[in-house]
């Protein structure tokens, strides 16, 4: 009686913390399915793509970003602490070029509960597209309180994308911590790469010369063509 | 982009303007792409890749980019596409001719 007493007590106990356990887990499988249903639409829209002739391009409909960055807010809202949730808002930020109108409510979930997320340097570059103010003061918050160098490089590294042209000093300061304090390799060559733009390739600053061949091997440089306006189109068919 | 581009260069010919094009394809696939699109201005090929000299020298990231020079080789402007181009480069055009 006693043993059996004990046990319903332990059983008791312990349902609670399955119960959300098995919770988390159907919010991470829900979130592996939404995110692999969004790229399955990808793919298949590339083939679509391809084979339709350019003339008819515009007339195909793209994936719509919306509807899954609404379903993964909603995803992460169920239980906003668990890692699942984190991932969730982290692909809606991920996706905010094309939607962001749910921008605030993924940043105001992961300020509160993940800021010390090691992946949160995912969400970081699209944030430099917007130049807002709560996309500013959520990159500030991850460079003061997050503990990886990595995401601090990639929110320093956004920030100073995004302060180019408005507020260069500010944005050479941010690019210059990446470089010198907290950035990965590739983060501190794309830094660089930012300030060099900064410097020698902004509006009103003489271009760089181009060397280079044709396509035929020929050899010609930008300066050749002194004297013309000049487009200069870095394409790909693609 | 190919109709936009096609149209200003034949609209332009004989004034003192060029497209140049910078290009990341494969060598095969670029002269593919010239000949099917009719693409008559010249670019530089950047070795194939997206991570080619000239891409990396001007911190180029997202494709198309594109700057607008004036007569002096100075940046006037950045990333304008279709009418926006259009209108950047008729305004450059004006000043030089304003300018002799």
């Amino acid at each position: 009686m006693k043993k059996a007493c004990l046990f319903a007590i332990a059983a008791a106990l312990a349902l609670p913390a399955l119960a959300q356990e098995s919770n988390q887990s159907s919010q991470a499988a829900e979130y592996k399915q939404l995110s692999a249903d969004y790229e399955k639409e990808q793919r298949e829209f590339a083939t679509t793509y391809q084979k339709t002739p350019e003339a008819e391009r515009k007339d195909l409909k793209y994936p719509q970003v919306a509807g899954y960055s609404k379903k993964m807010i909603a995803l992460a809202e169920k239980d906003p602490k668990s890692p699942a949730a984190a991932d969730a808002l982290i692909w809606a930020l991920r996706h905010s070029y094309y939607d962001q109108s749910v921008g605030p409510q993924a940043i105001a979930l992961l300020k509160e509960h993940h800021i010390e997320n090691e992946k949160l340097g995912d969400a970081c570059q699209m944030l430099a597209y917007n130049n807002s103010k709560e996309n500013r003061e959520f990159l500030n918050t991850i460079i003061e309180k997050n503990p990886h160098d990595n995401v601090k490089g990639a929110a320093s590294l956004a920030l100073g994308q995004m302060l180019a042209s408005e507020n260069p000093t500010e944005a050479e300061k941010h690019l210059n911590a990446v470089v010198e304090k907290y950035g990965s390799k590739s983060q501190k060559e794309r830094a660089k790469g930012e300030l060099f733009e900064m410097h020698n390739l902004a509006i009103g600053k003489v271009a760089p010369d181009i060397e280079g061949e044709d396509v035929d091997g020929k050899k010609f440089k930008l300066s050749d063509y002194r004297g013309k306006v000049v487009v200069i189109d870095f394409w790909g068919d693609w | 982009m190919y109709p936009h581009e096609r149209s200003l260069v034949k609209r332009l010919e004989g004034k003192p303007f060029a497209l140049l094009g910078v290009n990341s394809d494969p060598k095969d696939r670029v002269q593919q792409a010239m000949k099917k699109e009719n693409i008559t201005w010249r670019s530089w090929w950047d070795g194939g890749n997206t991570e080619g000299h000239i891409a990396k020298a001007w911190n180029v990231s997202g494709w198309p980019t594109i700057y607008v020079l004036d007569a002096k080789g100075v940046i006037r402007y950045k990333n304008v596409r279709e009418k926006e181009m259009d209108k950047a480069v008729d305004k450059l055009l004006k000043e030089l001719e304003e300018a002799k």
